[in-house]
């Protein structure tokens, strides 16, 4: 199988900086697969999703997307592949009314109307705005202008959905929202998703976790092998899943718990078994 | 100093209409010293309550006592002046708020506006950015050179250069990564003990709330649904999912473990609270064995 | 500035809302043009009889034009004063120094009000019966012979719609960084013409980098999304010709034939 997106030895230093924002980055993702890059604000996550659709052109290294060379001739049919949602919900609606941000990525690519007209539909029903169609952006809460760009993202077809923070500046309704259609996204099997984040709870949700610090990978794996190295999540910047602090907790206090990651739901069903044993 | 609301309504638009409600009957106590939460869903009229501390809105109907000032539907913007000092509002992302050339001339913005020396002012603005762990280097910088951490420091450095009593913070801790957070979590607190402020914190993430306040007002729809301590707040978990309120982090597992079967006295609101019920219903297994 | 209506949107689901905008911007620019060949009083009477027809099938009642007047009072008055005054005539019926009333400024300064009073009425029912997004669809479609020329009628029309799309989002803006710098003591409201000018820097300043910051976020946005220039885009909001905006074109161009006669024949 093609890795959906390869990269070799990436290097890039921002102008009037001092420090490379990424260092030697190489990674391999397959596609269909959930991936969490992870790292606190400035460890050069950002950096890298950027350059991942040729926003950034890399000093060093190569970008490969689906088998293809990411180059100055290849980046416009790259992009088509890629679809991103950014930070800001204000910041990236470009259409007049929900239907027509839908609508704008497919306007670029020439999309015949008569192919849009369903393909915004699909996508706003796939996201639950389709009541919202005719809306202006200014009516709508951060949560659903993300849920949009998502939509927006979507009737595009690509082969891999970035979303580069996308949920940092929602309140926890409309992070909820997003995170479930993400998961939902995810049993379609039809797109690599790569989420951007410092929320260590969304990472948990993803099949492959990246950590990176000062522009540089320092681990991957699932989240399980990440997870418990507490200490050095916290020495990253990042804070530890409430179930592994527990975990940990209760080793501290000679409990009987299972030597290795659980989530939630595991940990509660190891902790009544120890219980119930009493 | 003492925060009172005595049936406060307020209305925007009034008298048009396009009228809308922004508070109802708003009745509460900000004690002089004190660490308070703010807390409720998006548009439950938090932001509207606390425009009402440093007198930015005015009641529609009723009074807001602040120290020994009473703001009435009929009081003058002249009047607020003094009382805008004495509140200070930090906002969503204040960064955005900086303007001047250099970090120090932003942060003395304030004193200067209310009538003090340049001299003076500088020296108020050089102990604010100290205190918000500002080094003396970055004084003649741009602000818009500093990294968004940094920017936010001086952007609230700003508002304690007016040397309030009261700390009014609206979402402090939005965009910054955990460790960030953290630390500016923990700096209001040391801010708060250096100055004896009374802070009013309006926030999404329950696991502050619990960690700092002393009182809690829960607000939905305009109202005051409930107050009280973060223990009696977040106690009634089922009480808590019908107002669409969040849960400290802990709050889903224990529901977990209850559901499971475990008993708790108390619903364990931080993790060493959590381990501290939980060991004992579990040790003997490992001491067993 | 509220009481400002020219330039707003006032909703609803009228006749006149229903129209084309781009039928209702022809009609706007040819009722303009035709105020100017309008010399005797009939002719008048026809386009004010015009005016107060359209403002009825918008359902927007007379009042709220009358009210939105107001703003515009001073200037009316200004220019109808300077017709008064400046006009020169035979029929002097009052004079002091170089300032006269004659007869021909008395009956230039009605037709000068006159002309005014149309123009805004029609105009402000475009806007207020019009979305701002509608009206730059149809300025696009007027302008896109324009292209001919090479003017790039793509990228402004979709300026156009950005920037009026990043109006509310300013306006929130605006407001947020107001109270933050009268929170901390800055007064937008009271004090000398010049400390009041002052007071706006902390005002610009702050929009302005917030301005910065959304133009970058929405161009890197754009990018990603496949913006290159506006060659070879499809479109997805397309405006449709409707029988009733040809009827509404039909029955204008025969008031403005007749009242053209009637010109004539005076």
């Amino acid at each position: 199988m093609v890795p959906i997106i390869q990269v070799k030895d990436l290097t890039y230093t921002y102008q009037n900086s001092k420090v490379p924002a990424l260092q030697n980055i190489s990674l391999t993702i397959e596609p269909g697969q959930w991936v969490a890059i992870v790292g606190h604000n400035g460890s050069g996550k950002s950096t890298l999703a950027q350059m991942l659709n040729g926003l950034i052109a890399p000093q060093s290294g190569e970008v490969y997307i689906d088998g293809e060379l990411l180059t100055e001739e290849s980046v416009w049919a790259i992009r088509r592949k890629i679809g991103i949602v950014f930070q800001s919900p204000d910041n990236q609606f470009v259409g007049a009314t929900v239907a027509d941000d839908v609508a704008f990525g497919m306007e670029n690519n020439g999309v015949p109307r008569a192919e849009m007209i369903p393909r915004v539909q699909a996508a706003l029903e796939q996201v639950g705005m389709t009541a919202y169609a005719t809306h202006e952006p200014a009516r709508l809460s951060g949560g659903q202008k993300q849920r949009v760009a998502l939509a927006g993202v979507l009737a595009q077809r690509p082969q891999v959905i970035i979303l580069d923070e996308a949920t940092s500046m929602l309140d926890p309704q409309g992070r909820h929202d997003v995170v479930s259609l993400m998961t939902d996204l995810r049993k379609t099997g039809q797109f690599t998703i790569i989420s951007i984040t410092h929320d260590i709870d969304e990472a948990a949700l993803a099949d492959q976790v990246i950590l990176m610090d000062n522009g540089q990978l320092v681990t991957a794996g699932t989240p399980a092998e990440i997870f418990v190295q507490g200490d050095m999540l916290q020495q990253h910047g990042l804070t530890v899943p409430l179930s592994e602090k527990v975990r940990q907790g209760l080793l501290q206090a000679d409990v009987n718990v299972a030597d290795h990651y659980l989530d939630e739901e595991q940990l509660v069903k190891n902790l009544w078994t120890l219980h119930s044993n009493k | 100093m003492d925060i009172t609301f005595k049936q406060v309504d307020y209305t925007y638009q009034a008298d048009s209409p396009m009228a809308t409600p922004g508070l109802r009957d708003v009745n509460l106590h900000f004690q002089s010293g004190t660490y308070n939460a703010i807390i409720g869903q998006t548009g439950s009229g938090k932001s509207t309550l606390l425009q009402h501390l440093n007198a930015l809105l005015i009641p529609t109907k009723g009074e807001v006592v602040v120290g020994d000032q009473v703001v009435t539907p009929q009081t003058k913007n002249k009047e607020l002046y003094d009382l805008r000092r004495k509140v200070g509002l930090v906002f969503q992302f204040p960064e955005s708020q900086l303007f001047e050339e250099t970090v120090l001339k932003d942060v003395a913005f304030a004193p200067k506006n209310f009538g003090k020396t340049a001299a003076e002012a500088d020296e108020i603005a050089r102990r604010a950015l100290r205190l918000v762990g500002i080094a003396p280097e970055l004084e003649d910088k741009m602000p818009f050179d500093l990294s968004g951490g940094q920017m936010r420091r001086v952007a609230i450095a700003g508002v304690l250069a007016m040397e309030p009593e009261v700390l009014v913070l609206d979402e402090p801790t939005a965009g910054l990564d955990p460790v960030g957070r953290e630390e500016m979590m923990t700096l209001f607190v040391k801010i708060q003990q250096e100055r004896d402020l009374t802070v009013i914190l309006v926030t999404h993430q329950m696991d502050d709330v619990v960690r700092y306040a002393q009182q809690v007002v829960v607000m939905e729809q305009g109202r005051v649904l409930k107050t009280g301590q973060p223990q009696e707040i977040f106690a009634d978990i089922p009480w808590l999912h019908q107002h669409n309120l969040e849960l400290p982090s802990t709050g889903r597992l224990v529901q977990q473990l209850q559901q499971q079967g475990f008993q708790f006295d108390q619903v364990p609101l931080t993790v060493p609270d959590l381990l501290a019920q939980l060991a004992p219903q579990l040790k003997q297994v490992a001491t067993h064995e | 500035m509220n009481k400002l209506i020219f330039g707003r949107y006032y909703p609803g689901d009228s006749f006149v809302h229903r129209l084309d905008p781009r039928l209702k911007l022809i009609l706007n620019i040819l009722f303009i043009v035709l105020i100017f060949f309008a010399q005797h009083w009939p002719s008048y009477v026809i386009l004010g009889a015009v005016v107060v027809v359209s403002v009825w099938a918008s359902g927007i009642s007379l009042g709220f034009f009358l009210r939105g007047l107001r703003p515009m009072l001073w200037l009316i008055l200004f220019t109808v004063g300077l017709q008064l005054f400046f006009t020169s005539g035979q029929h002097v019926y009052w004079q002091w120094g170089w300032l006269s009333i004659s007869r021909e400024g008395l009956i230039n300064a009605g037709y000068i009000a006159a002309r005014f009073l149309l123009i805004i009425f029609m105009s402000t029912l475009l806007t207020l019966t019009t979305q701002p997004l509608e009206i730059a669809d149809g300025l696009e479609y007027l302008i896109s012979p324009l292209r001919v020329i090479k003017f790039p009628v793509n990228e402004v029309a979709l300026m156009l719609s950005i920037a009026l799309r990043f109006v509310p989002k300013l306006m929130d803006e605006t407001t947020k960084i107001m109270n933050a710098q009268r929170a901390r003591g800055v007064d937008f409201n009271n004090g000398s013409l010049l400390k009041r000018a002052k007071a706006l820097l902390p005002l610009l300043i702050p929009l302005m980098m917030s301005s910065i910051d959304i133009a970058s976020d929405l161009t890197t946005a754009m990018i990603s999304r496949g913006y290159r220039d506006g060659e070879g885009r499809t479109r997805y909001r397309i405006l449709k010709w409707q029988s009733r905006d040809s009827w509404v074109l039909a029955a204008f161009a025969v008031i403005s034939t007749g009242m053209l006669v009637l010109e004539r024949m005076m």
